[in-house]
């Protein structure tokens, strides 16, 4: 008879259930991981750099601050970003907009958003707001992580200065004076990137030897006190948008090692960005008037910095084994966005400038969107090592490069 | 006898009623013999509006007619794939389908009937505006007219054949998102097609002794063309100059063949059982295909490939013939589904599920009959992947219908 009874009473239920189905969500765990103080440290990327600049909701959109969101979920603690106080940072900010070209015809472009910079913005804010658990900052080498911040010769570093805890401690000291449990660590980016941004300025790639150093160093001092972190490689330059939006199609450049000075570019060489509005406007690319140095790689030094990169990953690789660490390879994940559309909820992305959905006006940095991927993929390679259940991200939920 | 003339109008009721909620509905009853009912999967094709048309041949009644009012009310959700804490409800619009039956006997032999199902409609759609899965799709109609003349006749005392022809005017609405924004808008694609399609709709059916009957009925599939269809893109300002005019779509989008067995047996005077099985084969994939012209840089061709699964729909059915006035009837169905785990593209996803149905007929007056009935089905938890869009999940799916009809039979 009860058997009955439960019979009728389950036939019921299905019958009269109404229709707002429901699912049990799966239970996130921090496997053997301890997420309580998480601290990243990095570059333009991990402090949320994005259209040329530094401002908040471009920040509050960070991969290291969507990991920390979906940390959460697994006993992860407060996340502090050093905040800007608005949306122009510095005064940098490029926005895309309709503006009149040389030849008078409307073109979409990336301009600057305007707008004067806050003061505030420029203030030390770490005794307001401090301790950070992001500490990225934008252009940062590899050096400068364990650099105090006086004593660097980078100009970017002004940015760390704004929440330093003091003006002679460096990134990891900061990084360490918070106790973390658990960090991640993507740096190298910048020590190729600027080179191949500014070569007037005839700055030296560092060696491997170097990089190893540096980063050796970096990892021991974080293993004193963190046991437990993931650290992602270096992607390869070349493949962010800013090198590859203008095709090098019969583009003259100068090169004081060609024949009469000048040659023209082969595909495989990369123009910047930059040069767009001199070749559209100016004439420049021509015979007669070939483009400078500055506006072009050449093969010699893409053959360079692609040799860096694997030199330098491959010591993030050793060191990740070596000292038992999750690994994230960042590598891999840009260069099939540059070979092929990478999809995901049905969105393509690639390294089309502007329309790619991936990198931001800047052609260099990302946007909201692959952060949300970037997230993912440090989320993924944690789960893996530490057997742990983080929650990755709506990818979809995030946006993309905003048009006008 | 009279249960008999009076049974053929309610059932064509309860057809309606069910299969609108893309239930499988059963073979009831003595009355039906040789009626394989439609057991698809709210597909608007033949197999919704009429069942074998070798049974309009098994009435007393001389002339039929039948009336039928649904409220399908239906949700799904969506879990992202593991690790993902991310769920997402659907919010499909009640349908309200209805459907008009008649047939009439010329003679001992021959038989002739019409359905008109003026609105026949699958909808589905994810309101949520920043629903995960919106570049793939956030809602889409797919209304369907339908017109089905049939014939019956009669081979034997125990054998009948039957055939109708299906008629069908398809209307189909697919709208999505793009992912390109301003600072207050999203772009949206929606694509508009419409079609006609011709169906057929074969049966037979054989009384092999007092209390068994058996019958076999094949509806073709439709691959439904919608060819350079209507696509308006409504893109931010700044990239307006795409147009929407030179954007054209072509979809092919297929319904399935269809064969089914069924056996009815009566038990005694007062009960009749029933069991059906059905099986759903494709002939083609679903393919939704989106051309930008070349001025559009900015955005790539859009696809979507469905491959479904064959899939054999199980049901078992009961009637109880209470008196003169009350028949009640009850069953349910069992099908595995037919969706491909690599191509779970997120509409409604028919996955493994069960199905509850009961109905009630009170005859108020001689011939004059009114039909209450109320179904439930539920789709249990499928997972998979749409591959090409990098999409995943596991979906759930519960429906209800309450219906009401009319019959009239002479």
């Amino acid at each position: 008879m009860l058997a009955k009874l439960k019979t009728i009473l389950f036939l019921s239920s299905i019958l009269l259930s109404g229709c707002e189905p429901d699912m049990q969500n799966y239970k996130p765990h921090s496997g053997e991981a301890d997420f309580s103080v998480y601290v990243a440290i990095g570059g333009s990327k991990t402090a949320g750099f994005t259209s040329n600049e530094l401002f908040k909701s471009g920040q509050i959109v960070s991969y290291p601050n969507i990991i920390s969101r979906q940390l959460l979920h697994v006993g992860g603690g407060e996340f502090r970003q050093p905040l800007m106080t608005d949306e122009l940072g510095f005064g940098n900010k490029l926005v895309l907009d309709f503006v009149s070209d040389c030849h008078n015809d409307s073109v979409l472009a990336a301009v600057s958003a305007g707008g004067m910079a806050d003061e505030s913005n420029l203030s030390n804010i770490y005794m307001d707001f401090g301790p950070f658990h992001n500490l990225g900052v934008p252009f940062a080498r590899i050096s400068d992580i364990t650099s105090r911040v006086d004593a660097t010769q980078n100009p970017f570093l002004s940015y760390f200065s704004r929440f330093a805890q003091s003006p002679v401690s460096s990134v990891i000291e900061d990084a360490l004076s918070i106790d973390p449990t658990f960090f991640s660590l993507w740096i190298g980016t910048s020590d190729l990137l600027l080179p191949a941004l500014y070569p007037q300025q005839q700055m030296e790639i560092i060696t491997k030897t170097e990089f190893d150093s540096y980063f050796t160093q970096i990892i021991m001092q974080l293993n004193q006190d963190v046991k437990q972190g993931i650290v992602a490689t270096i992607p390869d330059i070349t493949d962010f948008s800013y090198f590859t939006h203008i095709k090098t199609q019969n583009i003259w450049v100068t090169d004081e090692l060609a024949e009469g000075g000048k040659r023209l570019l082969t595909s495989d060489e990369r123009l910047l960005l930059s040069a767009e509005t001199l070749i559209k406007c100016e004439n420049a690319g021509s015979e007669e008037f070939p483009l400078a140095r500055e506006y072009y790689l050449p093969e010699t030094q893409i053959n360079l910095l692609r040799t860096r990169v694997h030199e330098f990953n491959q010591i993030i690789k050793e060191r990740a084994l070596e000292y038992d660490l999750a690994y994230v390879d960042m590598y891999e994940l840009f260069k099939s966005l540059a070979h092929s559309n990478l999809v995901y909820d049905g969105v393509a992305f690639n390294n089309k400038y502007i329309f790619g959905s991936f990198y931001s006006i800047d052609g260099l940095t990302l946007t909201p969107r692959a952060n949300a991927i970037v997230a993912n993929a440090f989320i993924h390679a944690a789960n893996e090592k530490y057997k742990s259940s983080i929650p990755v991200i709506s990818i979809a939920q995030f946006q993309s490069v905003e048009f006008p | 006898m009279r249960y008999l003339q009076l049974l053929l109008p309610l059932l064509l009721f309860s057809i309606h009623t069910l299969t609108t909620l893309a239930i499988p509905f059963p073979n009831m009853d003595k009355s039906t013999n040789g009626t394989i009912y439609n057991i698809s999967e709210l597909k608007p094709d033949a197999s919704v509006v009429w069942t074998n048309p070798a049974a309009m041949n098994n009435t007393d009644s001389v002339f039929n007619i039948a009336l039928s009012l649904n409220a399908v009310i239906r949700n799904s959700i969506f879990q992202a794939s593991e690790p993902s804490l991310y769920q997402a409800i659907s919010d499909n619009p009640v349908l309200y389908p209805f459907q008009l039956n008649v047939s009439s006997k010329i003679n001992s032999s021959l038989s002739l009937g019409l359905t008109v199902q003026p609105y026949n409609s699958e909808q589905f759609s994810w309101q949520e505006e920043n629903w995960t899965g919106r570049f793939l799709i956030r809602d889409y109609n797919l209304n369907a007219m339908v017109i089905q003349p049939a014939i019956s006749y009669r081979l034997s005392e125990s054998v009948s054949v039957g055939a109708g022809l299906v008629i069908t005017g398809y209307q189909l609405r697919f709208n999505r998102s793009l992912p390109l924004r301003d600072i207050n808008n999203e772009a949206r694609q929606t694509i508009n097609g419409k079609s006609i399609k011709l169906g057929l709709n074969l049966g037979i059916s054989a009384i092999l002794n007092q209390y068994l009957n058996i019958s076999l009925n094949y509806k073709s599939g439709q691959l439904i063309k919608f060819n350079d269809s209507e696509v308006s893109n409504s893109f931010p300002g700044s990239l307006q100059y795409a147009g929407s005019e030179t954007t054209s779509a072509n979809i092919e989008w297929v319904l399935p063949e269809n064969i089914n067995f069924s056996a009815t047996y009566q038990i005694n005077e007062k009960w009749v059982t029933n069991a059906n099985l059905a099986w759903f084969f494709y002939l083609n994939e679903n393919k939704v295909d989106v051309k930008f012209p070349a001025i559009s840089d900015f955005m790539s061709n859009f696809s979507i490939i469905g491959s479904n699964e064959p899939e054999i729909v199980y049901q078992l059915g009961v009637s109880f013939f209470a008196s003169d006035y009350f028949t009640f009837r009850a069953g349910s169905w069992y099908s595995q589904g037919n969706t491909d785990e690599n191509f779970l593209f997120p509409v409604l996803v028919n996955g493994p599920r069960i199905g509850l149905y009961g109905d009630t007929s009170f005859m108020a007056y001689p011939g004059l009959s009114i039909n209450i009935s109320i179904a439930s089905a539920y789709f249990f938890k499928k997972s998979g992947t749409y591959s090409p869009g990098n999409f995943g999940g596991s979906y759930k799916t519960l429906a209800f219908s309450p219906g009401l009809g009319i019959n009239y039979s002479f």
